[in-house]
Order: structure tokens, then sequence, then C-alpha cells
């Protein structure tokens, strides 16, 4: 089982290199100016964070928010008027957010620069710093069950974000061996989350759900390393009951009608139609294996970020 | 029907590479251009860096003649810059260490001036405890010598308790002889009656007669006061007959009401009862019959007595009036009311010639009932629930719910002694004729016996059938002094024999009552008793 499940190293090297061009804008309704706003363009890794990009866009904007005094915890991001989350990587956002129907019509990313009003309902202040780090430490505690290989490498992991900014592949995986490699026997439990497009809980009233605008929600439930190979659709159904479910078929095998064998099936069904399931900006089969998945398609973090879409329209 | 979960791969390795490596480029496709804007953008923000360096350096430089000379110029200015900056750093060490130094002097007299004030207080406290010391070895001598003193009195009591148990002994002794020389000397005189004729032995006999009676004289004057006594004592229990009463000989219904009073006249010729819907009846103590129905009011009647003359009958109503009704011809003659409270208890005093009654508004209040007014008020401090008088003395005893007993005189305004024999409530006192004693009852299902003259508590009595089961249950003494008469819960009549030392269980009457018994009350001479229910039947016992 365990030479089925190693890992491709070229996949992992094409999934790493992803970029996504992104464009950024400051917030009109914050600056009083005549001219036009310069928009910024960059190319940026799907793994990497947005928060990296705050000291860049400072300089771009050098002339505009010079001597205003503003912290580089001010800054936020939003896009399409809901603020984006700093702990996600920008691939996951942009699946979860833009990506419609694997189509590319809406690229490049478009997002507002905002240095005002932060919201703290949504997003925690002055975090930013430590988010790279803190999600290393928990999925190497759900893998391992301890987190001192990261927090005795405080300086490698400065590095390896670095490497992450700019897409080097191979300083990453240096620093990453020592922190994501083990072998099967050592696995306690694989790291996966869900993010999905809406407020989802699954004992949410209705009231709340009117209040709550629909960020980004984020939801961490591991999976344990076990003999037993479990589909995605199935760990889905398990945590997602509202939007996924397990449905019996019965087959009649065809070429052996005399025997009349009968055999029942389970297969997993999506309770609303067009529901896209999307890992790393790829269309994902619902009967895929889960674990070949975590293996292959793990983020930067050593996280399975599966993202769910949920159509917009559908009615509750 | 075998169920097998279907499981297959659709992305093979080869596809999944083929399409991130799809998307890598698709994603990229239309934005190249973005890779050359982003070095251009470095590029531009570089150059603007370095004009604005370049700039600076000219501005500064123009105002300089030559370079080597503004490169001196600079190093002496930098030099110079690094001692001012040392000077200051030393003069600013030195402030700070001035600032220290007063802080730590100032500080160092604070705690002078404290351990001075505190050394102060030590020695006051110090002098202070010796003089503790000194007083307490002082009580300690005073306790000693106390005790000594103590233990020779009560040595000295326990030799004169001795010497009058012999005393005691000695004067049986003596009273014995004296009655036998009484006998001696009576028969001596028939003798000396039926032979008159015989003279020759006259005068030896006359003179043996004188001697004899020299002595009782002397022995009468010495023991003089026992041999009264004495007489008194046959002559009191002449008056009342011993026999207990120890069968229901009439028993009678009121209505199934509560019967909430019963009173003798002072001969014991009727009981009249009291019941709660407001009728007063009178009987024949002897042969049960009803004698009268007084006139009935709507509200209960609390308590019933008779003046020592028997010229009136006061009954107490739930409405807090006092009637009094004339004996000769049954009929209501006063009306009164004073307490803001229940009346809960009455009796009649002989020596104020006056009703005594007890409220729950807690007053004692006397009225003179032929002129229908107050004549004294006592306060009681806690809701009286019993009170009785001496029938030949000025004592009143009362008893009260917080579990005291108060004892009054007429003459002072205020209570003159108060004991607490149980911790309960009290629900009746009772004097025995000779005023020697208390019995008292309580909520808390014992009797006691108190010593009026001390005010203390002689003996207690408890017995598992013996339950106090109403607030307002009176127990009663029999005239003689020697039996007591209480009723429980349960029905049982029980009476007891009162010893000067302890109370005794004489009887247990059972059968006759069916729920708890409320009142007992003794006849005036000692015949019989009645007792009452809280179910309307009182009974005669004979």
């Amino acid at each position: 089982m365990e030479e089925d499940i190693a890992p491709n190293y070229e996949i992992r090297r094409k999934n790493f290199q992803g970029t996504l061009p992104v464009q950024i804008r400051l917030d009109y309704s914050e600056i009083y100016i005549d001219k036009e706003l310069p928009t910024y363009y960059i190319m940026q890794p799907r793994m990497s964070y947005f928060f990296l990009l705050i000291p860049q866009l400072i300089e771009f904007y050098s002339e505009l928010l010079e001597g205003k005094g503003i912290s580089n915890d001010e800054y936020w991001f939003s896009c399409r008027g809901e603020p984006l989350r700093f702990d996600l990587p920008i691939g996951v956002l942009y699946d979860t957010f833009i990506r419609e129907n694997s189509s590319h019509d809406n690229l490049p990313f478009k997002i507002c620069l905002h240095y005002h009003k932060f919201p703290t309902y949504s997003l925690q202040k002055g975090m930013s710093k430590y988010i790279f780090q803190q999600s290393l430490k928990e999925s190497s505690m759900m893998r391992v069950g301890k987190a001192t290989a990261v927090q005795d490498r405080l300086e490698h992991v400065r590095s390896m974000l670095n490497s992450i900014k700019e897409g080097k592949y191979d300083d990453f995986w240096r620093y990453n061996e020592e922190i994501g490699e083990h072998s099967l026997s050592q696995l306690k439990y694989f790291p996966v989350r869900i993010v999905i497009n809406r407020h989802y809980h699954p004992y949410m009233l209705k009231e709340e759900k009117d209040s709550i605008k629909g960020n980004a929600f984020v939801i961490q439930r591991p999976v344990k390393v076990d003999a037993t190979d479990i589909c995605i659709g199935e760990y889905l159904a398990k945590t997602l009951s509202k939007y996924f479910f397990i449905q019996t078929e019965v087959i009649v095998d065809e070429d052996n009608i005399e025997e009349e064998k009968q055999n029942e099936v389970e297969v997993v069904e999506r309770s609303i139609k067009g529901t896209e399931v999307i890992v790393n900006g790829l269309d994902i089969d619902l009967d895929t294996s889960l674990t070949w998945l975590i293996m292959n398609l793990s983020a930067q973090d050593n996280f399975l970020y599966i993202t769910v879409r949920v159509p917009s329209e559908s009615i509750e | 029907m075998a169920r097998v979960r279907i499981k297959q791969l659709p992305i093979t390795e080869k596809t999944l590479f083929s399409s991130l490596v799809n998307r890598n480029q698709t994603e990229i496709q239309d934005y190249s251009f973005i890779k050359d804007y982003t070095n251009l953008m470095k590029v531009s923000i570089n150059d603007k860096k370095k004009i604005k360096d370049l700039t600076k350096q000219l501005s500064e430089g123009l105002q300089l003649p030559s370079e080597e000379v503004h490169e001196e110029l600079s190093q002496a200015k930098t030099e110079l810059q690094d001692l001012y900056k040392k000077l200051s750093q030393r003069d600013d060490y030195c402030k700070d260490f001035k600032a220290k130094l007063e802080k730590a002097e100032a500080k160092e007299k604070e705690y002078r001036v404290r351990i001075q004030e505190l050394e102060e207080s030590c020695e006051e406290e110090q002098k202070k405890y010796q003089m503790i010391i000194l007083t307490l070895n002082e009580i300690v001598d005073k306790l000693d010598r106390t005790n000594e003193q103590y233990n020779v009195v009560a040595a000295e009591k326990d030799k004169l308790k001795q010497d009058v148990k012999s005393l005691q002994s000695d004067n049986a002794l003596l009273f014995k002889k004296v009655v036998h020389l009484q006998d001696e000397v009576v028969s001596h005189y028939n003798e000396q009656s039926q032979g008159k004729c015989t003279c020759g032995q006259e005068e030896t006999k006359e003179s043996e007669e004188s001697r004899e009676l020299t002595k009782i004289e002397k022995i009468a004057e010495e023991f003089g006061k026992v041999v009264e006594s004495t007489t008194h004592d046959e002559d009191y229990s002449n008056t009342f007959s011993y026999s207990i009463p120890s069968f229901a000989s009439h028993k009678k219904d009121l209505d199934s009401c509560e019967v909430s009073a019963v009173a003798y006249n002072n001969r014991g010729t009727v009981i009249a009862t009291g019941s709660a819907h407001g009728t007063l009846k009178l009987w024949d103590p002897f042969h049960g019959g009803e004698i009268k129905i007084l006139k009935n009011f709507s509200s209960a009647v609390c308590t019933l007595s008779f003046s020592t003359d028997n010229q009136f009958l006061a009954a107490c109503y739930v409405d807090r009036t006092i009637r009094v009704w004339k004996t000769n011809n049954w009929k209501l003659y006063n009306s009164f009311h004073g307490h803001s409270d229940l009346i809960n208890c009455s009796t009649y005093s002989h020596t104020d010639d006056a009703l005594v009654t007890g409220s729950a508004d807690r007053k004692i209040k006397l009225w003179d009932l032929n002129r229908g007014i107050c004549t004294k008020s006592y306060s009681g401090y806690s809701s009286c629930q019993d009170i009785d008088s001496l029938a030949y003395g000025s004592l009143m005893a009362s008893g009260h719910q917080d579990g005291t007993v108060k004892f009054w005189t007429p003459n002072q305004k205020d209570y003159i002694e108060q004991i607490e024999p149980h911790g309960d409530p009290i629900t009746s006192v009772c004097f025995t004729q000779d005023g020697r004693y208390l019995l008292t009852t309580s909520m808390d299902h014992t009797i006691k016996l108190i010593d009026v003259r001390q005010f203390e508590e002689i003996s207690e009595f408890e017995h598992e059938n013996y339950v106090n089961g109403n607030k307002t249950s009176r127990a009663s003494i029999a005239p003689s002094g020697d039996y007591a008469v209480v009723g429980s819960k349960n029905g049982d009549v029980i009476i007891l024999k009162l010893n000067t030392d302890e109370i005794q269980l004489e009887e247990i009457y059972r059968g006759e009552h069916s729920n708890c018994v409320n009142i007992c009350q003794w006849q005036p001479n000692g015949g019989t008793f009645t007792t009452a229910d809280m179910k309307g039947s009182f009974i005669i016992w004979q």
C-alpha cells in the first residue's frame, strides 16, 4: 500500500509552480484624489499569501500613503466587497471566490486594498506574521502528535516563506523535508481543511445565517490513518451532510444474467446541483482516494485544501 | 446480495500531471506581460531611489568648495558629534546617579524613623504584656483561694446536712416517745378516774403524773413547732379524698367541635364548658346532667374561670371580649375588652380579687369584674400561654411562648424571677395547693416540677406515650398535691404521682378519647376530674 501512496515528485513540483495573475487597486472611497489611481499587477504563486505583498504595495503607493502614519497591520484586502482571510493561500481564495465552471474569464484576480476600518468582526489584527508558522505547527501536530520539529526551526520557516513568495521549489523542499516528510507508520492523522464559499454550521439557526455574510468558512477535520482507504466523497458526506449524502444503488451484472447476481453499490450524491469540488484549481471526481490526493496535492503547509463551491443562486 | 464499495481512480498520475501543467499554462497565458511589468516596476522604483539620493548629495555638495575638505569636515563633524554624545551621556549618567543617591538617602531616613517608632511601640506592648501577666497571676491566686473557701463551705454543708438528718431522725424518735407518753398519761388519768376511792396511792400517782407532765411540757417546749405542724397536716388532709378517679362515669358530646375551656366552680358543684362554636354549658359533675345552656355567641370561647367567691363566671372569647355572668341567676352581667390579640388564658386571683388574663399581645391584665375596669397591666415580653395564681397567696406564674416561666407579685411592676426550664414554648403552668411546687408542660413533650421557693427545677418526666399535641393543652394537679393529670396527643389520659424528688407514672387510661386530649381539670374537692378533647367529647372521671 505504501508503494501506491508514495508521492509523485513531478506532480508536486508542478503543483508548487502554479501562479496566478493578480490585479490590486486602492479603494477609491478612502482616498480623495483627482487623478486616476495606478493599478498594480503581479504574478503571484498559488501557495503564497496576500499579506506578503503589503511592503511592495506601500512602496508602490508611496506618494499617496507616505506621511499618514499607517502601520502594516492596518492594511487588509477585499474581493467583491468581502474581506479576504489572511490565513488561506491565494490559490484557495481564488478557487472559492472567483473561479466558476473551470473557466478563466475572471482572470486576473481583482483585489482591493484598504487601510481604513479594519473588519474586526471577521479578521484578526496583527496576526499575519505568525500565520504560516501556526498552520505548519497545526499540521505537524495532527500528523505526528507534536510540533517540536517546527518550533526548533523557526529560522527555517522564515526562509521557507521567502522561497514560497519567490516560487523556488528546491529551496522550499530542502527545509520542508525535515518538517513535512514522514513514513506512513509515523503518521497518526492526515490534516485536511474544507473551505466553503458560504457560512456553514450544522447547528446554525436561520436568523444567524441572515446576519453573517458569506465569508469563506473553514472546516478542519483530520482523517485517521488506517488500513481502510476512504474516497473524498465519503469524507465530504461525513463532514458536510447538508450538501453530500451516500445513496445505495442496485446494479445487475449484465454478463451473468443467468446467475442473477445483484450488487449493492454506494454512490455519493450532491444534494444541490452544480456544487463543485476543487483541489488546487482542479475539478476532482468524488470517487478519488483521499490519501492519494493528500500525498500529491497537499499545500505548502502540508494541509489538503478542499474547496466546495455551492452555487449562489440555490435556495436553502 | 453483496455490498461492494466501488473505488475507481479516474485521475491517474499522468492525467493529473497534464491537468496541472494545463492549469499553469492557462492561468498565465494571457498575462505574460505582467512579468515584464513587474520587472520594469522594480527598475523604475530603483531609479527613483537613486534619483532621490543623487539630489540629496547634490544639494549638500553644492555648499562645499571641494570634496577633500568636505570629507575632512564631515569626519571632524562626526567625531565631534560622537564626543558630544559621549559627554551628554556622561552628564545624564551623573544626573541619574545623583537622583538615585538622593532617593536612597531619603528612604534611609524614613526607615530609621520607622525603626525608632516600632521599637517604642514594642516596649509599650511589652509593658502591657507584663501588666496583663501580673493581673492574670492575681486572678489565678484569687481563684485558688475561692476554690479552697468553696471546698471548706461544701464540707461544712455536708456536715450540716448530716446533722439535719440525724436531728430529723431524733425528732421522729422523740415524737414517737411523746405520743407514747401521751397515751400513758391518758391511761393513767383513766385509771385515776376509775379508782377514786383508792386514796392511798393517790399522792404517789400525782407525783408521778406531775413528773411526766413536766417531761411532756419540756419536750413540747423544745419541739412544739413540730407537733403543731403535724396536727395541721392532719387537718389539711381531712378535707380532701385521696382516691384517684379510675373510670369514666359520664361521657358527653359538645356538637362535635373542640372543647376549648373547662372550669369548675370553687365548691366543685358545677362544671362550665365552652366550645369552639361559642356555646357555654353548665353540667352537674356528680350525675352528668346538663344544668343550663348560656347564650350562644358566634365567636369561640377561649377560657373560662369562676371567681373565688363563686359570684361570677368570666368567659373570654376569640373576638377579644370578656363577658361576665352572674351565677345566682345566670344572666349576662358585664362585657368589656382591652386586649389587642387572642386571650390565651385566665385565672382568678384571690388576693387581688380580680380576673387575670394573659394574651398573645404579650400583656397580662387584671380586671375588676364588678366594674369592668382593667386595674393593672403587666408586660410579659412574650406571648402568654398559661397563667396560674396561688390559691392562698400573692404569687402568680405565667408560661410564655419563648420558653420562659415568669413569676409576679402584685406590688411590683415587673416580674420578680424568670426561669427557662424548657427550650420550647410552654403550654401550661399549675401550682400545687400549698404553693410549694409548680408543674409545667411544654411542646418538647416533657413535664417538669419546679421548686417555687428556690426557682429551680427539681425533676423531669418523659414517657413514650406522652406527646403534647396542642399549644393550649392544660395539665391539672389534684388539690391534695400528690397527683397530676395530663392528656396526650393519642387520647391517653396519664395520671402522675408527684413526689418531692421525682415525678412517677401512676396510671394510663386508654380508649376513652379517640384524639388529642386538650384540657384536664381536677375538681377543687378532689373527687373527680374532667378531660376534654379536640373532637368535642368530654368525660367526667370518678
